[in-house]
Order: structure tokens, then C-alpha cells, then sequence
């Protein structure tokens, strides 16, 4: 499985799909984060593998 | 996915620019950009003084971090509104811009809100009519009051903030959904100063959000990612909610709304500029501009303020 970490929330996903499709799968819009692999940042037609964690960061912010 | 420029490997595709970038060449090409809209709008020269005003946000430190690359004059305000509790987000975002300042050898002014009017902001909005519990407006308008008091004091040409283009974005979202003309025609890349006001400038205006988090991650920038607790399920998040909907289908439509605005505006879709100009005079308590009938509304919203205090003092 993939996890996908956002804030406090921990997602489990297959892997083998786009950073784009697992985005959509969750209901995350690629537009509202950045996603990164071991401190690096990914593009969003990157294929997700079994085993990875990706931790996506949050870029909208109030005010 | 490939860099346009070197062809080795992206970090960063930006759909709504068809532009796919490496690290290198997506930290070139963002200050590069910058300069350009600071020429397009003429916000300020390389002669100016340069007051930007951090927050300890990916935003703001990003642009000071950027017009020091670029080569500006460029100083920083921190205004400390003492939201949270001790070593909370206010503590942690004001050490940051301090520690900014400092790696870089920066002048940075430091404004505390209750050591300078008496109050933090979260007490503003308890004890005033303005703010019925709800901190932002009391918190815009002070950090207006504040950031052009201190750069008039010290002399600043303009005073620039790290507005993206999805904050301008969901401002006129808003404005448009409520028809707020007065406030739409005052929404512009660079607002020219008038008598007591410095002019306003905001580099970032035409850059996604999106982007300035990446250039901040990608830069090594150490900002505040928590969120103001005033901020959570605000209007604004959830207007920038909406219009990411509609670039998620169609990219590039953020940006379309904000720039054919700009454009229609200049093309006197919404007033004549005359008639926009205010009939403004000074405020008697602290002389700055106001069209209000005597204090400007942060001087009243301060009488408010002590009004309450000495009323409960007395009870
Ligand atoms: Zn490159
Ligand atoms: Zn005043």
C-alpha cells in the first residue's frame, strides 16, 4: 500500500495509480497541495509505488 | 514529467503556464517573474525604500526573501498581535521573521499590538462593536493602521505584502458575489500613495499559491504552517476553495478572473477614476487619513475599547 499523510490524517491507497488519480481517489485537490517523497517534491503524472509514504503539504492558508 | 528548460527531472507543472520546471530552474524562474510584474505595475524601483510587511507566512517571507535576491532595499515589519498562548502562533511566527531578519542581516521593526495600544487583537474583538468575537476585521484594520504608521515614520516609498494571486483571487470572488464596487475598484497590483498614505504594492499578486508554497519549501524557508486559529473555516479558505474547483477543470480560470478584472477595470468598465477619489481629512487622534466624520475607524475602534474597560472598571 501507499500512505498519504496530510496534516493529521493518514491515508492508505494501492499503489501503481498517479499521485494525480490517488489525489482524486481521496478527494485531495492537486490543486490545494504539494506533495513530496523523502523531502522532494513530485510531480502529479508520478506513479505511486507499494511500500512509500508521501506527506503532502498544505498551501492554502486564510486571510 | 521533464524540465522545459534542461530536460532533467521537474518538480513543479504549473498547468496553467504549460510549464513543467526542475529546482534550479523553478527558483530562477520565480524571482525572475517577480521583477517583472514589480516593472509591469511599477510598484517601486531599485533607488526606493522597500517596507514588507511578514506575518512569518510561506507568503511573506518568500517575497522578502526574494526582493533581497533581486537586489531591493528592502526592510520588514512584524506586527505581534498576540493571538494564541505563550509560545503559540504568535510567538512562533514573530521568532521566525526574527530569525529571517537576522540570517540575513535585514532591519526588521517589530510592532507589539498590546504593548503599543494597550490590547492584544484577540481582546480587541471580545471588548468592541467591530469585532463581535470575530478577530479579523479588528486584525486587518489594525495591521493597516500599523504598517502605514510605521512607514510613513521612518520614510518608506511603499509598503508591499505577500498577496498571491489566489488571495486577490478570493477577495474578488467575494466582492463580486456581494457586488462590492467600492471595494473592487480599490483591488489593484500597486495602489499610488496619497496624502498620509505610503502606496501599496503586491509583487506576489500574480503567482498561485500553489507556487509560493513550493518556492518557500524549495528555498529552505522556515515558516509558520500552522494556521492563525481565527482563520479556520473563514470565508476566504473557503472562497479559495471554490475557485480551485474551477482551475482543477479548467486551468489557468483563476487566473483568467483575476487579470481580465484587472483589465476591464482599466478599461473603465466600473467608474471613471475620479469619481473614486474620497474626500478624505485627518484623523483628529492620530492623523492619518479617514473619510470617517472625525477619528479613523482604528482610532474609534480603540475609544470602543477603553470606553468598555472603564465601564467594567467601574462596575
Ligand atoms: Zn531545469
Ligand atoms: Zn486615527
Amino acid at each position: 500500500m501507499v500512505t498519504i499523510i496530510l496534516r493529521r490524517k493518514v491515508f492508505e491507497i494501492r499503489p501503481g495509480m498517479t499521485l494525480l488519480s490517488s489525489l482524486s481517489k481521496l478527494g485531495i485537490l492537486p490543486e490545494s497541495v504539494l506533495a513530496t517523497r523523502n523531502g522532494d517534491m513530485l510531480t502529479e503524472d508520478e506513479i505511486l509505488v507499494d511500500g512509500e509514504t508521501i506527506t503532502l503539504i498544505e498551501v492554502i492558508s486564510g486571510g | 514529467m521533464k524540465c522545459r528548460t534542461c530536460g532533467s527531472k521537474a518538480v513543479i507543472n504549473m498547468r496553467q503556464h504549460k510549464l513543467a520546471l526542475c529546482k534550479p530552474h523553478f527558483l530562477e524562474w520565480l524571482p525572475a517573474q517577480t521583477e517583472r510584474f514589480i516593472k509591469k505595475y511599477e510598484m517601486f524601483t531599485r533607488y526606493e525604500k522597500v517596507l514588507v510587511a511578514v506575518s512569518g507566512g510561506k507568503d511573506s517571507l518568500s517575497l522578502w526573501n526574494i526582493l533581497i535576491k533581486l537586489g531591493y532595499q528592502a526592510d520588514g515589519i512584524y506586527i505581534s498581535l498576540g493571538i494564541g498562548e505563550e509560545g503559540g502562533y504568535s510567538d512562533l511566527s514573530r521568532q521566525l521573521c526574527e530569525d529571517f531578519s537576522l540570517d540575513r542581516n535585514q532591519q526588521l521593526h517589530i510592532v507589539d499590538v498590546k504593548k503599543e495600544f494597550g490590547e492584544t487583537i484577540p481582546q480587541f474583538a471580545q471588548r468592541t462593536r467591530r469585532g463581535k468575537n470575530k478577530a479579523c476585521s479588528v486584525c486587518g484594520l489594525t495591521k493597516r493602521h500599523v504598517m502605514n504608521q510605521v512607514a510613513q515614520k521612518f520614510g518608506y516609498d511603499v509598503l508591499v505584502t505577500g498577496h498571491n494571486l489566489d488571495d486577490e483571487a478570493a477577495v474578488l470572488f467575494g466582492n463580486t458575489l456581494h457586488w462590492a464596487g467600492e471595494f473592487m475598484l480599490r483591488q489593484a497590483p500597486v495602489l499610488p500613495a496619497t496624502p498620509g498614505l505610503t502606496r501599496k504594492g503586491k509583487p506576489l499578486c500574480r503567482f498561485y499559491e500553489k507556487e509560493m508554497a513550493a518556492y518557500a519549501i524549495l528555498s529552505d524557508i522556515d515558516y509558520i504552517y500552522e494556521e492563525c486559529p481565527y482563520s479556520i473555516g473563514s470565508t476566504s479558505i473557503y472562497y479559495k476553495h471554490q475557485m480551485n474547483l474551477l482551475e482543477h477543470d479548467n486551468p489557468g480560470e483563476k487566473s483568467h478572473f483575476y487579470l481580465r478584472f484587472l483589465r476591464a477595470k482599466d478599461n473603465g468598465l466600473f467608474a471613471p477614476p475620479e469619481i473614486i477619489k474620497q474626500d478624505l481629512h485627518e484623523c483628529s487622534n492620530c492623523g492619518q487619513p479617514t473619510s470617517g466624520k472625525d477619528v479613523c475607524s482604528f482610532c474609534r475602534m480603540l475609544e470602543q475599547g477603553n470606553e468598555h474597560l472603564e465601564r467594567s472598571q467601574v462596575n
